[in-house]
């Protein structure tokens, strides 16, 4: 067995919307400060159960200790609010607060501020980069916003970068002495495309855009500097990414892709957790001799379902071989949704314990 | 530019991650084939997930899966490329608009033009305004809940601050198709499951405050335990260690709640089952048959 955690690590947990990263993240924590380190698990809306036993329901300001008898380490648990954080990392670091304001109140930031644009990711990490330099805590684990896709999490920190990139701010820049925007581009193509976006937006919408780039320009380096810095963290070799993914033929399909993208690009996948593979009371039944033999209507359709799950599993095993030669899998089984709470946390911490544990 | 346009039904569908909207959006898209019309079915993003379910690779441009369905993958890119090319005939500056690297970027990082861009090529036939395309129905595969919603206020954000030119105009109207009960539907996807039902919840009361848009609600993989739930508590009671009769009881306490919930609601609230079909697209043919009997 492989620990995927141990002192100094940093955990990202990554994947698509409702998958159960959650509380992935939290069980990891939980196995983690059971070996005796001291957890910080960093998660973004957690369900109301388990952000009541992980002590986040009160929205607590900083990071909470979650009560734990008996446990040797300590787990912490801290709530990423997204929106909040990034207006808080403009008026920190803006060179000028009334640019701050501006930037604030700006139509086009209230777009850049929602979660279509990268802004939450970068948030996130911005965080958990805090939360490790801050080093108050052995292991720090982020769960990440849900994406529409797992890769979208990567591509994130880029296109925020992308978009405070002096290149493209400076066309807008009032302070210089031109009298058009466009006089300002350098490049002769450019000039053109942007002429050709003019015409199909209309003046106004550049001005909105210029005055958006302009009104930026005061936090530019600093988000600039801390992509750079957050990208060095996550390409570093104790920053560990654990796939959340349901249990899906086609999703499967696409973990196969994007472990192959994510090696390239330079990031540590070291597991993979397929999340909710079959309802908890069929594990057992699988291993048993096969679907019991019935003849009312009950039986029958227990027996169907079993024999999905059972071809399900074995459709399965052919990736679970080919991944499993790069990085250490986990199933885990959708559990009685009554436990609810810290006891799930409890039952997965165990699962995740049996095949990737923690080193204390 | 005003030629040929076949005013279509735009079916949105969302709901939280997991609950199975995808699956649910090319049901419905077989379903409309099945009721005479001619659909596409629009996945957004830059990865494809039907591409495994069909089988078939889906890109920007239409690709037929059967007759009266085509399929395409949008992304606020391509259809800003597509949109470009329409209005400014110049070729050469619309190969300039996208190699441009500088370009790229900007196009990329800019609040608002991607997302523009999309809903504007969505609504392009209802507005009379861009390139025509010849469908009766478009079924989107929207984003989950709350980037949905995003998406959705994004032309109206846009119509408030810029009232006037092409792109306040083009942006209150698409607004107004997004808000017409006639030309637009949501369809919200849900499960019988406490978080997804809270954020269909929130993603109503939304829609509803700021559309004026009533969603249908599917309430997706219903578990359709053949036994009354009498029955189901005698078995209980006479074996109360069986973990598959609890997990039945369970799901089905859950769905009852769930459909009391919305009926209370008042919310227009449809059941699909859980299908054990093994394949994907089996999934997708036998729900498209049960959404015909509702």
């Amino acid at each position: 067995m492989k620990a995927i955690v141990e002192k100094g690590s940093v955990v990202v947990c990554v994947g698509t919307g409702g998958v159960g990263k959650t509380t992935v993240s939290a069980g990891l924590g939980l196995c983690a400060a059971q070996s005796g380190l001291k957890v910080l698990v960093l998660t973004i809306d957690p369900a109301k159960r388990l952000a009541q036993a992980l002590g986040l329901d009160a929205k607590p300001v900083g990071e909470t200790r979650v009560n734990l008898p008996g446990v040797k380490g300590e787990l912490w648990a801290g709530l990423v609010d997204a929106e909040a954080a990034f207006e808080s990392f403009v008026r920190e670091n803006a060179t000028d607060p009334d640019k701050a304001s501006k930037l604030l109140q700006n139509t086009l930031y209230k777009q850049l501020s929602t979660n279509l644009s990268g802004s939450q990711e970068f948030t996130s990490l911005d965080i958990l980069y805090r939360a490790v330099m801050g080093k108050k805590f052995d292991v720090v684990i982020l769960d990440t916003p849900p994406a529409q896709n797992a890769k979208d999490f990567f591509s994130a920190p880029e296109r925020i970068y992308a978009l405070f990139q002096k290149s493209i701010t400076k066309w807008f820049m009032k302070d210089s002495k031109e009298k058009s925007w466009l006089t300002r581009v350098v490049n002769k193509g450019t000039q053109t495309v942007l002429l050709a976006l003019e015409k199909v937006t209309g003046s106004e919408f550049i001005g909105a855009l210029a005055e958006f780039f302009n009104s930026i320009q005061g936090i530019q380096e600093q988000i600039s500097e801390r992509s750079i810095e957050v990208q060095a963290l996550l390409k570093s070799e104790k920053t560990k990414f654990l796939l959340v993914t349901s249990f899906d033929e086609v999703k499967v399909k696409e973990v196969t892709f994007l472990f192959d993208d994510l090696s390239r690009m330079g990031y540590h996948l070291e597991g993979l957790v397929v999340n909710k593979c079959y309802p908890h009371w069929i594990k057992e039944s699988l291993e048993a001799k096969g679907a019991e033999q019935g003849t009312d209507e009950l039986d029958q359709f227990r027996n169907q379902m079993l024999a999905y799950f059972k071809y399900q599993q074995e459709k399965f095993k052919f990736f679970e071989n080919k991944l499993q030669k790069q990085v250490t899998v986990v199933k885990l089984p959708e559990v009685n949704s009554e436990l609810g709470g810290l006891a799930q946390v409890q039952e997965i911490a165990v699962r995740i314990d049996g095949a990737m544990g923690a080193k204390g | 530019m005003k030629k040929n346009h076949i005013i279509p039904s735009i079916y949105l569908v969302t709901g939280k991650g997991g609950v199975g909207k995808s699956t649910v959006a090319s049901a419905l898209a077989k379903k409309k084939v099945a009721e005479g019309e001619k659909v596409l079915l629009v996945e957004l993003g830059d990865t494809s997930y039907n591409r495994l379910v069909f089988e078939k690779e889906i890109g920007y441009q239409p690709v037929s899966i059967e007759k009266n369905l085509d399929a395409a993958l949008w992304n606020g890119e391509s259809c800003l490329k597509e949109f470009i090319s329409y209005f400014i005939r110049l070729s050469r500056v619309v190969d300039l608009f996208f190699e441009n690297k500088i370009m790229k970027t900007f196009v990329q990082a800019a609040p608002a033009i991607k997302e523009l861009a999309v809903l504007g090529k969505l609504t392009s036939s209802n507005r009379s305004y861009g390139p025509p395309m010849d469908y009766t129905s478009i079924v989107v595969d929207c984003f989950s809940t709350g980037h949905f919603m995003s998406l959705m206020r994004v032309p109206r954000g846009i119509s408030e601050a810029i009232r006037m030119g092409p792109m306040g105009v083009q942006s209150r109207n698409i607004n107004n198709v997004l808000k017409d009960k006639r030309m637009c539907k949501v369809i919200v996807v849900c499960l019988a499951e406490d978080l997804p039902l809270q954020e269909t919840v929130e993603l109503s009361t939304a829609l509803k405050s700021e559309f004026d848009q009533t969603p249908l609600v599917i309430g997706n993989k219903i578990l359709k335990v053949p036994i009354t739930e009498g029955g189901l508590d005698n078995l209980i009671k006479q074996d109360p260690n069986n973990e598959s009769l609890k997990y039945f009881s369970d799901r089905i306490q859950k769905q009852k709640e769930a459909a009391i919930r919305f009926k209370k609601l008042g919310y227009v609230y449809k059941e699909l089952s859980q299908d054990f079909s093994k394949r994907a697209i089996e999934r997708v043919n036998s729900m498209a048959q049960e959404m015909e009997s509702i």
